[in-house]
């Protein structure tokens, strides 16, 4: 209204009558048209509660919704709308309140103190407190857990002696009262707090179940949690219905229902030009498609993976650095990522990628595509055609498999391109696709001249899991004290801008020591309708929905 | 009878399902790759937590003793546990599932039966003429066609370009399960799946008629002046239906083998996906569960085919 | 033998299978002659291009030219059923000789081995085995060869049990004729027939159940054409509706290939023995 005001005033008083007439004339349409627009626009302000929303997904949950024992990505999705964290992750990556109301660190960094919100009740209408909180982290660490967590939480005070039987208590579990609780670890680990994020189980439901047997429990099936969404029912293969839980600390989620619907990956456009789900997640083939749906708005954004081809150093032929960067300058990524991924990727030069905030261009060489410095780098290091035209040095070739396991397309339209890059320099590149358990396997055993895979990473960026000289996944076999001494730093620094300068030499390390050579970083392409108001329209690396956080606080508009 | 049932489940089925399962368990446990291969890529996971998972499934010990272990458990009723991260009771995953499969699979042996039968009577009874060419053509063509490329073909043109049929999956959470939203959920998947078996039993059908109209004492009934109806359908009928039940004995491997494709294709939740997603990731108990259920239907379907065929033609006696 | 063909002639359908299954296998023998383009090679500027003057059925999705993959895809799905049909062939006829010839224990026995085999859910035993030595062409003909023996072999004992009771071996017996002498050259040449037309369809199936394998990337891995693996890539919704060029020749030919078979199995079937019964209307195990 305050517009229309100024609008008049804006609008100069004409001199002529008949323009004064045609002048106010417009001016009413005007003033008629805005009001409308206002109203609408005030109209589509206000949330609309009710209805269902839809969420696509292409694989089936397993039905181990226990957010301590579950380790596939879908039955996670449930798990963190069921259950409640201490905290949660918001789009900045930074770690928020949820059921811990605020905490403190100790002055030596070595304790979290957590104060939970009072009054949080669980779906049954049982009461949540720090008890409930111990049972979950213990349970991590009993000697007879069957989960996969434990690795999380192992540097706290005496986990390990609990872990292995020692000791019947854990003292870097402390509760303090009803609503705090103190975690305590031996030498400062600056990942840990973004690690509270495990939904918080019911003790009273679950502790008289030996830890052992707990898996097999029904609840698994059945899961009863403190979180927005309760759980309903799940069918395989067809969904996993929800319904908002009245009673929820932070109030009632907008919406009625939230349903998991399993779609065919090949159906999903259909589905979703027939608003038969409400979000999904898109490959770049479907992109274009999907795109020109009216009603549908589609959201690109960066992810936390990437996707690399690995060298077995242990092998003399890769073992020095100059063959492995000249063969990272003699492959086409640009292309890769462009015409393969449709330009849903980025070239990625380090284990770092762009949504994380430790990520660093410094001192990272970007080793564009250049097959004639890589020709001559090879040249140069001694390496010339043999009688059928392979590179050969001192009794080394440059013939090699390359293992694809199977799954994706692109994968194989990669390999093609590498294998015809490398053809090119001179390097003859035998294409082995296998399923993908072999695959592991062979990699396992250290059976393999190289490969591909791919690492979706935490949110805390640090590398230390992976890339340790003594991590069971140092496929590439690569030994670097300097690289183990910055990974080691990095985890204890818990100053966030020295980290991220030990991090940035770290990278810079691994950008020129290259044990595996870094293809693209992940791009996720998320598909959602319309009629979906809340969520964050320039979404971070979690997401439109942050991770599904945003459920409890999205809206449906008519 | 019984004695040729008893006998037949003791002397052949037993010692098939034994040969069989061992066969089986042997080749899936020499396949590289383990159950635990999928942990790899959990953040922050470490060796001594998937050595223990090995060893809480069982799969470190040698071959003979896992599968004697099983054998156990199975003959006590326990099929096990799933080896995935839910470790639900593997009869619950099947039976979950069983539903799905079992109405896909009905559906297309009832449109083999429904459209097969009626359509070999027509091609013989009007033997050589336009009818039965063009019959017998379609009927070709069904057996060669590849399911697949079948599905693709009918997903393409009723659910991408005509909009008028969903694109595979199930009813969604919600929407109500009317009699027509399963025929729509259904009619794609079945028509694929049992393309082949109309085509079949139309051929069947149609020689097995022509064969019986052909003999003796058909033409003695048609001397003795009953009409031409009645000959057909009183007595050839009721000869010509019997090998269509040996044929039942054939269909049903086939049906529940082609079901995996067309169970990927359409996405319909049935066991095709859990049974290949178990492959890929070396679910023993699963997928020795499925095979197990499906080898005992196979001989159970052989079974109570042969034993109908007995019953329904008296000059057959089993010793 | 002219009797045989013309016969066989008279079957308007099953000649005209003929006259296609020869275009096929011609083309398929020809393809290095026939084909513009070399199959791996990939232009990736030329990607999913609808057919031109250049690419007479297009590109696929790495620029490879889809005549030329046809047809070479022809070549592999031809061996492969040509190959696995030979074994399970061997296999059968050999096994069910045996069974035929020996009766007794090695009848059961080996008749039980049959149950085994045949019970096998062939799809998930494939994936199985493919999971166990990896995709490839050699290990798709193995194992669809192994599968498949049962149907041979059945149908060879039962030619056996048949002439077994007849008067004709005890009289043969009794003038002294050996029983290996009588099996080869009495018993296996009645067999040729209906083990005739039982080798065609075994082929048919084996081609299915290779495209099948492979489009389920089980068979045939890529880069190598195979009708199978060209089916699969065109399996999402974008390609299927956008780009038929890509699934329509593959199609069509394992359609083509299978049923001209077919039409020739039944022609022969007809023209061998007009009122010969049928072992096995659908042929054997396929992967369908």
């Amino acid at each position: 209204m305050i517009l229309i005001v100024l609008l008049a005033e804006v609008f100069p008083k004409p001199a002529i009558i008949y323009e004064e007439v045609m002048s106010v004339k417009k001016l009413m349409l005007f003033v008629v048209t805005l009001a409308l627009l206002c109203s609408a626009a005030a109209f589509a302000q206000d949330p609309v509660p009710g209805g269902t929303f839809r969420y696509a997904l292409t694989t089936n949950p397993r039905g181990m919704f226990n957010p301590i024992l579950h380790t596939e990505v879908y039955d996670s999705y449930i798990t963190s709308v069921v259950f409640d964290g201490l905290i949660y992750i918001d789009e900045q990556l930074e770690p928020k309140p949820k059921i811990a109301k605020d905490w403190t660190i100790s002055e030596d960094g070595l304790s979290i103190t957590f104060h939970l919100h009072e009054g949080i009740k669980f779906h049954d209408g049982v009461e949540l407190t720090s008890k409930d909180v111990e049972y979950t982290y213990k349970t991590i660490l009993h000697p007879e857990y069957t989960g996969v967590r434990y690795g999380d939480f192992s540097v706290l005070v005496g986990a390990e002696d609990y872990h292995n039987g020692l000791s019947q208590e854990v003292p870097g579990i402390e509760v303090l009262d009803d609503y705090t609780i103190k975690f305590t670890t031996s030498e400062p680990f600056a990942p840990l707090l973004s690690q509270f994020t495990y939904g918080i189980l019911p003790s009273h439901l679950l502790a008289h179940i030996p830890v052992g047997e707990l898996e097999q429990a029904d609840f698994n099936q059945h899961p009863i949690g403190s979180g927005p969404f309760k759980f309903v029912e799940f069918l395989t293969d067809q969904h996993v219905l929800l319904e908002a839980n009245e009673d929820y600390f932070l109030g009632r989620p907008l919406i009625d229902t939230l349903v998991f619907q399993r779609v065919a990956e090949d159906a999903l456009p259909i589905y979703i030009q027939q608003g038969r789900v409400d979000y999904a997640e898109i490959s770049p083939e479907q992109y274009l498609e999907v795109q020109s749906i009216p009603g549908v708005d589609v959201y690109v954004y960066e992810a936390l993976s990437y996707n690399y081809i690995c060298f077995n150093m242990r092998q003399p032929r890769f073992a020095d650095p100059v063959v492995r960067q000249a063969i990272t300058y003699g492959f086409d990524r640009e292309t890769y990522v462009q015409v393969l991924r449709e330009g849903f990727g980025i070239v990625a030069n380090a284990p770092i990628p762009t949504a994380s905030w430790a990520f660093t261009t410094e001192g990272i060489n970007e080793y564009p595509y250049n097959p004639q410095l890589a020709a001559q780098m090879l040249a140069e290091a001694g390496w010339k055609p043999g009688p059928d035209g392979i590179l050969e040095k001192e009794g080394m070739r440059l013939e090699f498999e390359f293992l694809v396991p199977e799954g994706t397309r692109v994968n194989e339209q990669m390999a093609l391109l590498f294998q015809q890059n490398m053809a090119e320099l001179g390097i003859k590149v035998n294409l082995v696709f296998m399923e993908f358990s072999a695959a592991v396997d062979r990699v396992d055993a250290r059976q393999f001249d190289t490969f591909t895979m791919g690492w979706s990473l935490s949110v805390d960026p640090d590398p230390y899991g992976i890339w340790h000289s003594t991590s069971p996944w140092n496929d590439p076999g690569f030994y670097n004290q300097r690289s183990d001494e910055l990974l080691e730093l990095g985890r204890r620094e818990t100053d966030p801008e020295k980290r991220k300068e030990i991090y940035a030499q770290w990278q810079q390390l691994i950008n020129y020591e290259l044990p595996t050579m870094f293809l693209s970083y992940g791009v996720t392409i998320a598909a959602v309708s319309e009629r979906v108001q809340g969520i964050d329209t320039e979404p971070g690396p979690l997401g439109p929905l942050v991770s599904l956080e945003k459920l409890a606080q999205i809206w449906l508009a008519q | 009878m019984w004695r040729y049932i008893v006998r037949r489940i003791f002397l052949q089925g037993i010692p098939v399902l034994l040969g069989f399962t061992f066969v089986l368990y042997f080749v899936i446990t020499i396949a590289p790759g383990s159950p635990v291969t999928h942990l790899r890529g959990l953040p922050n996971i470490d060796e001594e937590t998937i050595a223990r998972r090995a060893e809480q499934l069982g799969i470190t010990e040698p071959f003979p003793v896992q599968y004697v272990k099983w054998l156990g458990r199975v003959l006590r009723g326990d099929l096990g546990r799933s080896f995935d991260s839910s470790r639900r009771p593997v009869a619950e995953l099947i039976l979950e599932r069983m539903p799905a499969t079992i109405l896909l699979s009905l559906c297309s042996i009832l449109l083999g039966w429904g459209v097969g039968i009626p359509a070999g009577i027509l091609s013989a009874r009007r033997q050589y003429s336009f009818l039965d060419y063009m019959i017998t053509f379609l009927a070709f063509v069904g057996i060669s066609a590849p399911s697949f490329f079948i599905g693709l073909l009918l997903l393409y043109v009723f659910a991408a370009k005509l909009n008028v049929l969903p694109a595979g999956g199930f009813f969604l959470a919600g929407e109500p399960r009317t009699f027509l939203g399963y025929v729509q959920y259904l009619l794609l998947p079945s028509l694929t799946l049992g393309l082949g078996n109309i085509a079949g039993i139309a051929r069947y059908m149609r020689s097995s008629l022509l064969e019986v109209l052909g003999q003796d004492f058909l033409r003695t009934a048609r001397a003795k002046g009953l009409s031409d109806n009645l000959v057909v359908y009183k007595h050839a009928l009721r000869n010509a239906l019997l090998p269509i039940l040996t044929l039942m004995g054939f269909t049903i491997p086939s049906i529940f083998s082609g079901a995996v494709i067309v169970e990927n294709i359409f996405a319909w939740p049935g066991l095709g996906s859990l049974a290949v997603q178990a492959v890929n990731e070396r679910n023993y108990p699963v997928i020795m569960g499925i095979n197990l259920m499906f080898a005992v239907l196979i001989f159970l379907g052989s079974l109570i085919a042969d034993v109908s065929y007995a019953l329904a033609d008296p000059r057959i006696r089993y010793e | 033998m002219g009797k045989f063909w013309r016969r066989f002639c008279r079957n308007k359908l099953a000649l005209a299978g003929l006259i296609v299954l020869v275009w096929f296998v011609l083309s398929a023998l020809f393809a290095p002659q026939l084909a513009p383009d070399d199959p791996n090679r990939a232009d990736l500027r030329q990607r999913n291009q609808p057919p031109s003057r250049e690419h007479p059925l297009g590109t696929d999705d790495m620029g490879r030219d889809i005549l030329s993959r046809t047809l070479y895809g022809g070549r592999i799905s031809l061996a492969v059923g040509l190959v696995s049909a030979g074994i399970s062939l061997t296999i059968g006829v050999f096994l069910g000789a045996l069974a035929g010839f020996c009766g007794g224990v090695v009848d059961t026995v080996i008749m039980r081995l049959a149950d085994v085999f045949y019970s096998f859910p062939f799809l998930i035993l494939a994936i199985t085995i493919s999971a166990i030595f990896g995709p490839s062409i050699y290990n798709t003909m193995i194992i669809l060869g192994i599968l498949s023996w049962p149907g041979p072999a059945r149908l060879l004992r039962a030619e056996f049990l048949k002439f077994k009771t007849t008067d004709f071996v005890a009289a043969a017996t009794a003038l002294g004729a050996r029983p290996a002498r009588i099996m080869f050259r009495h018993i296996l040449p009645n067999a040729f027939s209906p083990l005739l037309v039982s080798a065609t369809l075994e082929v048919a199936a084996a081609i299915l159940s290779e495209a099948g394998l492979s489009f389920l990337g089980l068979g045939v891995p890529p880069p190598a054409p195979s009708w199978g693996n060209m089916l699969n890539r065109a399996r999402p919704l974008h390609i299927l509706s956008r780009m038929p060029w890509m699934w329509i020749p593959p199609g069509l030919a394992v359609f083509g290939v299978v049923l001209s078979i077919n039409f020739v199995g039944d022609g022969l079937r007809d023209a061998l023995d007009p009122r010969q019964e049928q072992s096995s209307p659908l042929g054997s195990q396929a992967a369908d």
